[in-house]
């Protein structure tokens, strides 16, 4: 692995994106959403506020959901048919690199656009209740992570199926990962011997618990949220992505271009 | 060393639900440094696949292959190889320079020494005015130069060129023939692929013909083609009715020459000349010439793939 060839791949990725049309279609909808939301007087009120953060919030994390799998879908599929990718992977450039490369433009790209509606919300919500909320920055920063997880999901499932189908088990999978942590719970209740509780953990482990992500109701009841469970779903979700990138590379490298 | 080594390399692709295909049985090769090599075979052969685990786009499933003596799959070897694909499709919303900075910045050369090479590179493929159009307006003769470009960009010792002049219309090839010369008097070695009889004979060293994952023939082309033809294209004039009809009659080659009314031509095996020429004078024909058919790459090439789809059946 090379960071700089990487750093390469991610860097044109991120400039492929930012030259299409119709992610500033898409921008501009978001950021117009948000506009719309705060003008409206509806929302002026104390406990309408917090319905405009869970709005806003809820509005993020589709959002954000939408990118991942929107960008990445195509990332992979794309270059291999264009043929894109032959020339760059005679160069001295790995498999992982490749893959890790596309993942890193995916969500830089993002992270700048998180960032900004991110900025955005704190801002606003200053303005209307002269306080800043510094747990919406934690929550755009776990959205994020989120992405991150999406993000090597949709491209390693990429590799072995087509769009349509990737589409779908991708959507499966964020769905599934949302209700996961309940679902487990539920299921370790009912298996508390060994035998059971193995495929219990390996379910765990498999599935991506995105519930660690969701901030929104912490955000919008004004809890405080400690640092130290940040740090820690940061950290998951950086070994999630990374543990299905490897599981990507495995693909790919054994895949004939 | 040689610039490329392949050792009973094989392959064969499966896929589910499909019997599995062998592209490429036991090929052995050896290309020296230097010179341009060409790498001919109907379509089908296994030329591309062969390219594509060269440059590590496809696995082996058996042999060993080596770039300048480093095995295809390290990729070490790919530092000093450049690549040009059947296919070349670039990113369209870049533009010239861009592209060939991006393709340029895996080779660990600084900034300054990448700029250099672009210029150096651009001028060499007469892409300098397009420096900073994007990829999207260039002509497809453009875009092959660009894809020559990207090969060269990092100066390697080494080209893999995939059916060049596929696809071009007559001047771009001549120009693309030109510009692979122009390597070839630099010293780099260049392998490359071609449908192309005329141009191969026109600039290789060297050519090795496929047919069906096998290696038919290989060797120094002025080597394959010297030595007397066993044919020779006799021209006469006669009256027509006469021997003309006779000949075609019995099956015989013989063409009129259009732009001389009452002239012909005929090829025959040289141990019949004799006969023939006795023939042309006893029917108050008149002998023009006598020519010794220069052996050439295409009839060397229909021949022996002929002959080995007639063994296989």
């Amino acid at each position: 692995m090379r960071p700089a060839n990487i750093w390469q791949i991610g860097r044109l990725t991120l400039c492929e994106w930012t030259r299409k049309k119709v992610f500033y279609m898409f921008f501009i909808v978001a950021l117009a959403f948000f506009g719309l939301a705060f003008t409206l007087n509806f929302f002026n009120l104390g406990p309408q506020a917090r319905f405009t953060m869970d709005l806003s919030l809820t509005a993020m994390g589709l959002f954000t959901a939408i990118l991942s799998l929107g960008l990445s879908l195509s990332a992979i599929p794309q270059d291999l048919e264009n043929k894109t990718a032959w020339c760059l992977l005679s160069r001295p450039v790995s498999r992982f690199d490749y893959l890790c490369g596309k993942f890193l433009g995916t969500v830089l790209l993002i992270l700048i656009i998180l960032s900004i509606l991110t900025v955005e919300l704190v801002v606003v919500t200053f303005l209307k209740e002269n306080r800043l909320h510094w747990t919406i920055l934690q929550a755009g920063l776990l959205l994020w992570v989120e992405s991150l997880v999406l993000t090597a999901v949709v491209l390693t499932f990429s590799l072995p199926f087509s769009p349509p189908m990737n589409a779908a088990f991708s959507s499966f999978v964020y769905a599934v990962g949302h209700l996961s942590s309940t679902y487990i719970q539920a299921l370790s209740q009912e298996s508390r011997n060994v035998a059971g509780g193995i495929p219990v953990l390996l379910l765990k482990l498999a599935l991506p618990q995105l519930q660690y992500f969701d901030l929104k109701s912490a955000v919008v009841q004004g809890y405080p949220v400690p640092l130290g469970y940040t740090g820690e779903a940061v950290l998951y979700g950086l070994l999630y992505a990374l543990m299905v990138l490897l599981l990507g590379e495995l693909l790919l490298s054994r895949k004939d271009l | 060393m040689a610039a490329l080594e392949i050792r009973n390399l094989s392959k064969t692709y499966r896929s589910p639900g499909r019997k599995p295909f062998t592209a490429l049985r036991d090929l052995s090769l050896a290309v020296p440094e230097g010179g341009i090599y060409g790498f001919l075979g109907p379509n089908g052969a296994g030329k591309s696949t062969t390219i594509k685990i060269l440059v590590g786009l496809i696995r082996k499933t058996g042999g060993e292959a080596y770039v300048l003596g480093r095995p295809a799959e390290d990729l070490t070897s790919h530092q000093e190889m450049g690549y040009l694909p059947e296919v070349s499709t670039y990113y369209p919303y870049l533009t010239c320079r861009e592209l060939l900075d991006f393709y340029c910045s895996f080779f660990g050369l600084s900034r300054r020494k990448r700029v250099s090479r672009i210029g150096e590179t651009l001028a060499l493929t007469g892409l300098t005015s397009k420096t900073d159009t994007p990829v999207r307006e260039l002509s497809k003769g453009m875009q092959q130069r660009l894809g020559i470009a990207q090969a060269v960009i990092h100066d390697p010792p080494l080209l893999i060129l995939d059916e060049p002049t596929a696809a071009l219309d007559p001047l771009i090839q001549k120009e693309v023939r030109d510009i692979i010369l122009k390597f070839r008097d630099q010293g780099k070695t260049i392998f490359f692929s071609s449908h192309r009889l005329t141009e191969v004979e026109y600039i290789c060293d060297r050519v090795a013909v496929l047919h069906e994952g096998r290696l038919l023939l290989e060797g120094r082309l002025a080597e394959l083609l010297e030595g007397p033809s066993p044919d020779c294209d006799v021209t006469f004039s006669a009256e027509e009715g006469e021997i003309w009809d006779r000949w075609r009659n019995s099956g015989v080659p013989v063409a009129r020459i259009t732009a001389s009314p009452q002239t012909f031509q005929a090829r025959f095996p040289q141990k019949e000349i004799k006969q023939r020429v006795s023939e042309i004078l006893s029917s108050r024909g008149s002998l023009l010439s006598v020519t010794p058919v220069r052996r050439n790459l295409e009839d060397l090439f229909v021949k022996m793939i002929a002959e080995a789809s007639h063994e296989t059946g």
